[in-house]
């Protein structure tokens, strides 16, 4: 066992974090991007661009860098510290398919334990959170963080046509964003994962990370910190049993994150219940007030089946207009079906999945969509169908809601309020442990796959991403 | 072993007020690339390419040759991507963030105790053109895992988009 030792300092700093909403009112810290690539590449790429998004640059290279500065001044303007947080930074050609690439990668550079001024004691901080609890560099001469993209995303042979988006208002489109693959990977920078192997649950060097002070499985409720080794490698399979303990997370869980989404039929009796529900990147969050109405199933196939892929008929709009629409999963993307059936006049869209398991989430992007949409089970999806024994073109059985019910549990986090750590089966290298879950909702930015929702934001509201790193000293 | 920080009192790139008031004079009415970046008041941006490329490999002393006319020539855009990558790589392999050996812990110079990581601690952002033709993105820990998930594709389901 590992005897957790706080300072005095840290006892106050966790009393004051408390009555700290999300940070940040006179936060000040200066991240200096240390530009190394050659000239005539990466960063200094003469290449002409036209502006973009609100990117002023007018070459590849300016793009990249105000890009890359605009995500770093976010940072800057959230994090706290008097020592600047140096970053090397280059964009440089990296691993890549026709359709599927490395996009970057950043990390710190150095991990400290017992410096001058250390909250916690036997513990690894990352290298700019040592300098900023400390007051002072504790490396002089040396970056915090190391940061590469890649510069070939686009080019034939390496995710041919889609490249990152260098404009900073989001609307990436099919393309990546970069800002907030930035923001991710700085996150991570920044201390926003641990130093413990999660596979063997060996600590780095024999010593933990001040990470593993807060994870807790909820199955034994142990810290990892406290744990052996094979218990650590245990409990990073365990899915929805790993949570962050960390006060200021949990204090803003209740704020950032909504209660669980789910589809509530309300008729006929014999289906009226709570649905499980995967929720979609595109179109508005569900919200407590959700959207209700009845339930207009569109039928465009000989099987019985409707995939809303084309416009709908006279009879399928008459169906749906004024309800929410009940289509099938299959042929065409989901933002194509939400279109297809906003475009008739529905009011939500609930897909009915094709194969068994449990209903993930929507994928894909489109501004235009204005209404809410979910994803059913196809076992529940057959259900709610066979029990439409009254559907006509006009009228139909089925009756619900679609909302976020706090009764059936805050999304991504544990009844206590604990948010819900990343820990597939089997274990994902690097994905697991150091991402929340990806059954937050909404989405986080801090999850392993960048969805599509997210905004360019690090703090509650909105986000927990600043809230982790002040739980752990930022 | 790399250079001191400190040593980055002469940047190629500085946004200086100076600078920023030719600028302005230049054009008042649409601002410059170099006064839209001194906007980002949290962030110093400073050049040195120096920390990538090493003597051994920059692009001055390699020649460049027309394979049609045989004449000397400049390189092309391509030809100099390939050689920063080849300096990276060179340089990298040759860094102290390349190791193969278990970490160590070091006495910090400023007391305690200190690891300096390598690639197998980095994080990497991996994409997947699904086959609907859109995006999967997906963040993994060591340089080894990305290379995998990039040769073998995502399969992770949140992001489905058909």
């Amino acid at each position: 066992m590992i005897a957790l030792h706080l300072t005095r300092w840290a006892r106050r700093g966790l009393v004051a974090a408390a009555f700290v909403a999300s940070g940040a009112a006179s936060a000040a810290a200066t991240l200096t991007i240390v530009n190394i690539n050659a000239p005539g590449v990466g960063f200094n790429d003469p290449t002409p661009a036209a502006p973009v998004g609100g990117n002023p640059g007018t070459t590849l290279g300016q793009q990249r860098l105000y890009a890359f500065t605009y995500a770093a001044n976010i940072w800057g303007a959230t994090l706290t510290s008097s020592v600047p947080i140096t970053v090397n930074a280059q964009f440089t050609p990296l691993a890549c398919t026709s359709t599927s690439a490395t996009l970057g990668s950043a990390g710190a550079t150095e991990v400290f334990s017992d410096f001058p001024g250390a909250p916690i004691a036997g513990v690894w901080y990352s290298f700019a959170l040592a300098n900023k609890l400390a007051g002072a560099d504790q490396d002089p001469g040396f970056p915090q963080i190391n940061a590469r993209f890649s510069s070939n995303i686009g080019q034939t042979g390496c995710l041919d046509g889609t490249f990152f988006y260098l404009g900073v208002d989001g609307n990436h489109g099919s393309n990546v964003d970069l800002v907030t693959v930035l923001l991710h990977e700085f996150g991570h920078g920044l201390g926003f994962q641990t130093f413990t192997n999660g596979s063997t649950g060996a600590f780095l060097a024999g010593t933990p990370s001040v990470w593993d002070v807060y994870l807790q499985d909820n199955d034994n409720g142990l810290k990892w910190i406290n744990m052996t080794a094979a218990q650590r490698a245990a409990s990073s399979l365990k899915i929805n049993k790993l949570v962050w303990t960390g006060p200021l997370v949990t204090a803003n869980s209740t704020s950032v994150l909504l209660g669980t989404p789910e589809l509530k039929v309300t008729a006929p009796a014999s289906v009226a219940r709570s649905y499980v529900v995967g929720t979609a990147s595109f179109g508005p969050q569900l919200n407590g007030t959700g959207v209700s109405g009845a339930i207009g199933q569109v039928v465009d196939q000989a099987n019985g089946t409707g995939l809303a892929c084309t416009t709908l008929s006279p009879a399928n709009q008459l169906a749906v207009a004024g309800k929410l629409a009940l289509v099938d999963r299959g042929v065409c993307g989901f933002v194509v079906k939400a279109a297809v059936v906003q475009a008739a006049g529905a009011i939500g869209m609930i897909v009915a999945d094709n194969a068994p398991g449990a209903p993930a989430g929507l994928g894909g992007s489109d501004p235009t969509i204005t209404i809410p949409s979910v994803r059913i089970s196809q076992a529940d999806g057959v259900a709610l169908k066979a029990a439409n024994t009254t559907r006509t073109r006009g009228a139909t059985a089925l009756a619900g809601k679609l909302d976020t019910n706090i009764a059936l549990g805050i999304s991504g986090a544990d009844s206590q309020g604990h948010v819900l750590m990343y820990t597939p089966n089997p274990y994902q290298s690097g994905s697991s442990v150091s991402h929340y879950d990806t059954s937050a909702f909404p989405n986080l930015l801090m999850e392993p796959s960048i969805n599509g929702d997210l905004s360019h934001t690090v703090t509650p509201p909105r986000d927990l991403t600043f809230t982790l790193l002040q739980d752990i000293g930022w | 072993m790399h250079p001191s920080i400190k040593k980055l009192r002469a940047p190629l790139f500085a946004l200086t007020a100076g600078a920023l008031s030719v600028a302005s004079a230049a054009s008042a009415a649409q601002p410059t690339f170099e006064e839209e970046m001194a906007k980002f008041t949290n962030v110093r941006v400073v050049n040195r390419p120096e920390a990538q490329v090493s003597t051994a490999s920059m692009p001055a002393l390699k020649a460049y040759k027309d394979p049609e006319t045989g004449a000397l020539r400049a390189p092309t855009q391509a030809e100099l991507e390939a050689d920063a990558a080849a300096a990276n790589a060179s340089s990298s392999a040759r860094s102290r963030f390349a190791r193969v050996a278990a970490p160590q812990a070091l006495n910090a110079s400023k007391g305690g105790r200190k690891v300096v990581l390598d690639e197998s601690t980095m994080q990497f952002s991996v994409v997947t053109r699904m086959p609907d033709g859109t995006l999967a993105e997906y963040c993994a820990t060591g340089k080894d895992e990305a290379d995998a998930v990039t040769k073998s594709g995502i399969t992770i389901s949140k992001g489905e988009q058909q």
